[in-house]
């Protein structure tokens, strides 16, 4: 079972018909990747690249040109497929008159869950999200970013073993954004599997463990994500409390050895994300999320 | 692909529903059918009305509200009656009984207005000469005739329509044909409505040479209900003249005057008055003249109340009855 | 729930949550408030009478109660035929521009259950207005049926009708009043804007917009209630070699092979107006043709929509 890819895309080619039969758009151009179960996986690319496109093929929302898609080895243009996955589409909107209760109870029926153990996965999951005082409430009202994290909950109703996120933190203030990056972390120490869309790289190099990088419909470079990012030739050392001496002393051993160079040197420094959070969250919570 | 996938879903439904229709088409015929026998669903519509009716009532046709339609046409339709459209009632009438052709109400209300109002406002017109009078109105009273009997066709156990017809061919100030309204009354002769089913009675004794008939039909109705009938004063004298026929065959019931009447003041009284119906209404005359000969002497009845001295004018009623022989008695003892 | 088991086609349990959130979302779009109005007309109807003519020798008591129902029914008829289609209409479209029927689809939600549960949905909801306007005819019906028949009953014993015929005119204007045959009526409706729905739902597999699924199911509402008139054109017209009428043969053929007929159920209703001899036999034979139109146009959606990309 371990062998079995979460998601595999084999040679995939997806056409879109212009008006008329001319003007064909080829979205995606034989396209294939794998991604193991428990990893984190993030396709990027630019607006109109085929990241979507290839997305809802995986999810069976598109039928491929040529090619193949599967989920935990089971084709997914089958209903089968989706017991094991959950999908969080850009922009999510759900049936405005429902509650969030109401909604992930929607879903959790729809994927076969009854009775007590829905209703405990509920409170669980709307707990989960901080949707909690929101549990009553139609959707009508809600915010992006509390449509985004009902989004999450109903994606993960029924403990799915992969979750395809479209675009996660779009539209979400920097706060909700944390939150569910770090939601994304803790799923992926449960050894869910998540394959999610960005075009937000921080946040990306922030989650992922492996990256494709997708444009004009073609995979152009995929791998490990500190093996793609690294600059081989490169060193970083990030010092505390060191004095000047100690600098300059660091400075004469690079110049002795002939063969490295000091590139730059400066003030370490803090993400804008940090000092945002810094700055607008009370202390117990800062101290909570800066874990 | 769209395009190929759209035009490609298209033929499969259209080759599905035609493969199904082919099936389905005639059991759908046949319920229709045993509908239309039934008369549980209407007949089809006359392409001659078709072109009649405005696009309201066409598009109630085809949204199923033909019945619906019918109703407030009827309503709507008032408003010619009351502007002397005639032709135009007409045309409308003929668009709602096409839509609701099992409603007896609009065939009856069609024939009234043409029947009884328009022939009515025709011989009334004073716009018209004499010969254009009776020519309208003979022409709207056909009209109102052929749309009772086009109702009958359809609603055959309607005996508001029969007696309506009946009621116009009998009526003594339009143009009577009393053997149309007899044609009509006979087919009322078992409705449950006692006052339905004496009107062939009250048509036939004005028809010459079926007094024989009458006086079967009178006693019919005797026997049926005695009590109800004799609170008609027509039908206590017919009892009496027509029994009172010689041409009667031997051994039949004769109504003797002091069977039918209390007594023979009262029977003077209904006997004075069918003096009018005899002459404006052309009921059977019978012994009437003996009848009423024996009472004038036997009751000693002053000249103003007898009828072959005084013409009566205008019903006779117990309160002029006293007055006048009162007068007498006054006028005999001053003398 | 068993993750590896296979999702079977057909789920009576889902396609019934489907049906429920639906209805949940109609009836939160406050769709139910229509029948204040409609209460308003079922109840001033009993005011409206007759216009009597020659007094009450023509007393029709019938007359005025099919008018009554006519009225009653002609309503229920428009407003479950134009809900049909339009409540149907509004909620594929609905969920697609919306996107909820991305993370629908994404359960494991065969597009079958999805198709059958809208329409389920839309069927209850029908079914639901047409019970509470049911029950407010019947109300309105009865209490002017009693009235009439106080009305001739004092008529016919001032003209002295024997007990027998009492009873029997009385039993007249009693068989207008709320029976059952009235209620094969009130089916016959319900059965029509099934189809119609049924219809609907069709046309908006394939439609790109909301208001041509509408404009095309009202024009297939209106054909389908002339169909019985090309259908008769063919069944009495005989077949004769060098036929001048062949376009016509040819779009009369069309139209009864493709359209579906709604004049069966306006006949079953329009009897049931007029107290005529409606059997339950015919109500079994309409409720199976409901069934295969509804049954044809499901498949026939499921069809187009199987493959419908998002």
């Amino acid at each position: 079972m371990n062998d079995v890819p979460a998601v595999e895309v084999k040679n995939l080619v997806k056409d879109f018909k212009g008006a008329l039969g001319v003007k064909n758009v080829r979205a995606v151009k034989d396209v294939s990747l794998q991604i193991a179960p428990g990893e984190v996986y993030g396709l990027i690319g630019p607006n109109g690249s085929g990241k979507s496109t290839t997305m809802k093929a995986v999810l069976g929302l598109v039928a491929p040109t040529s090619g193949a898609t599967s989920i935990f080895g089971r084709n997914s243009l089958k209903v089968d497929s989706r017991n094991e996955v959950g999908f969080l589409p850009e922009n999510p909107y759900f049936y405005k008159h429902l509650t969030a209760a109401e909604t992930v109870r929607f879903y959790g029926k729809l994927c076969g869950m009854r009775g007590r153990k829905l209703k405990e996965r509920i409170g669980e999951l709307l707990e989960l999200v901080g949707l909690q005082d929101a549990r009553d409430r139609r959707l009508r009202g809600f915010s992006k970013g509390m449509l985004q994290r009902i989004g999450l909950a109903q994606a993960m109703v029924q403990d799915p073993r992969l979750l395809v996120l479209d675009e996660p933190t779009a539209g979400v203030d920097p706060t909700g954004s944390r939150q569910i990056r770090d939601l994304i972390l803790e799923l992926k120490n449960r050894g869910i599997t998540v394959f999610l869309c960005s075009h937000l790289l921080e946040q990306v190099q922030q989650v992922c463990d492996r990256v494709g990088i997708i444009h004009q419909g073609v995979l152009v470079n995929e791998g490990r994500l500190d093996e793609l990012i690294s600059v081989e030739n490169r060193t970083e050392i990030i010092l505390e409390n060191a004095s000047e001496n100690l600098l300059d002393q660091i400075r004469s051993l690079v110049d002795v050895t002939h063969q490295a160079e000091v590139v730059s040197e400066g003030n370490a420094r803090t993400t804008l994300e940090d000092l945002f959070l810094r700055e607008t969250m009370s202390d117990a919570k800062r101290k909570a999320v800066s874990k | 692909m769209r395009n190929f996938k759209t035009t490609r879903n298209l033929i499969v439904i259209v080759a599905v529903l035609c493969g199904t229709g082919y099936f389905r088409m005639p059991k759908e015929q046949k319920f229709m059918e045993d509908l239309r026998e039934r008369k549980i669903a209407h007949p089809q519509i006359d392409s001659e009305i078709w072109s009649k009716m405005g696009q309201t009532s066409l598009a109630g046709t085809f949204g199923g509200l033909r019945s619906v339609m019918a109703s407030f046409m009827s309503i709507g339709a008032f408003d010619h009656f009351e502007n002397n459209n005639w032709y135009e009632l007409e045309k409308d009438f003929e668009v709602i009984t096409a839509l609701d052709p099992y409603n007896a109400y609009y065939w009856n209300t069609g024939a009234w207005h043409l029947g009884w109002n328009a022939a009515s406002w025709a011989r009334r017109n004073q716009s018209f000469s004499p010969a254009k009078q009776r020519l309208f109105e003979m022409e709207f009273l056909e009209k109102g005739d052929a749309m009772y009997r086009e109702g009958l066709k359809y609603n055959p156990a309607s005996e508001n329509l029969w007696f309506d017809r009946g009621a116009m061919w009998s009526n003594e100030f339009k143009r009577p044909d009393l053997e149309r309204a007899a044609e009509a009354f006979r087919e009322l002769r078992n409705s449950r409505n006692p006052v339905y089913r004496r009107r062939y009675l009250l048509t036939i004794a004005r028809i010459p040479g079926r007094e024989i008939e009458a006086y079967d039909e009178m006693m019919k109705l005797l026997l049926e209900n005695q009590k109800f009938h004799f609170r008609i004063p027509t039908f206590r004298v017919l009892a009496l003249i027509l029994g009172s026929n010689a041409d009667l065959p031997n051994g039949v019931l004769r109504p003797r005057i002091d069977q039918v009447f209390a007594t023979d003041e009262l029977a003077y009284l209904d006997l004075y008055n069918y003096w009018i119906r005899i002459k404006q209404d052309g009921y059977y005359p019978g012994n009437y003249e003996m009848i009423m000969k024996q009472l004038i002497d036997k009751l000693k009845v002053p000249d103003s109340l007898n009828p072959y001295i005084t013409e009566p004018k205008r019903p006779l009623y117990p309160s002029v009855w006293k007055r006048e022989f009162e007068k007498r008695d006054r006028d005999s003892s001053a003398r | 729930m068993s993750r590896q088991a296979s999702i079977s086609f057909f789920s009576l349990r889902r396609i019934l949550i489907v049906a429920q959130s639906t209805v949940t979302q109609l009836v939160r779009m406050k769709v139910f408030y229509f029948l204040a109005p409609i209460a308003l007309l079922f109840v001033g109807i009993q005011f409206l009478d007759l216009i009597w003519y020659q007094g009450a020798e023509t007393l029709q008591p019938e007359q005025e109660l099919r008018m009554h129902k006519n009225i009653c029914l002609g309503t229920m008829m428009v407003f479950s035929s134009m809900f049909g289609i339009v409540a149907t209409a509004l909620l594929i479209p609905g969920d697609i521009e919306d996107r909820t029927l991305y993370t629908i689809l994404c359960k494991p939600v065969p597009r079958f259950d999805y198709l059958v549960g809208k329409l389920l949905g839309v069927m209850a909801v029908i079914f639901i207005a047409m019970v509470v306007m049911d029950v407010l005819l019947v109300a309105t019906l009865h209490f002017r049926t009693e009235e009439k028949l106080v009305e001739a009953t004092q008529y016919m014993k001032k003209l002295d009708y024997p007990e027998a015929d009492l009873a029997a005119g009385r039993a007249e204007i009693a068989a207008h009043g709320p029976t059952l045959v009235l209620q094969y009526g009130v089916i016959a409706h319900f059965l029509k804007a099934s189809v119609i729905a049924a219809v609907a739902l069709l046309i908006s597999t394939f439609s790109t917009s909301t208001i041509f699924t509408i404009a095309t199911s009202s024009m297939i509402w209106i054909i389908g209630s002339f169909q019985s008139v090309a259908r008769e054109a063919l069944f009495t017209d005989p077949i004769s070699g060098g036929d001048p009428n062949m376009a016509e043969r040819i779009l009369n053929t069309f139209v009864s092979l493709v359209f579906p007929d709604f004049k069966l159920f306006e006949s079953i209703t329009d009897g049931a107006v007029r107290a005529e001899n409606v059997l339950q036999a015919d109500m079994t034979q309409l409720g199976g043709l409901a069934a295969i139109y509804v049954g044809i146009y499901v498949v026939l959606s499921w069809f187009v929509f199987s493959d419908k990309e998002f």
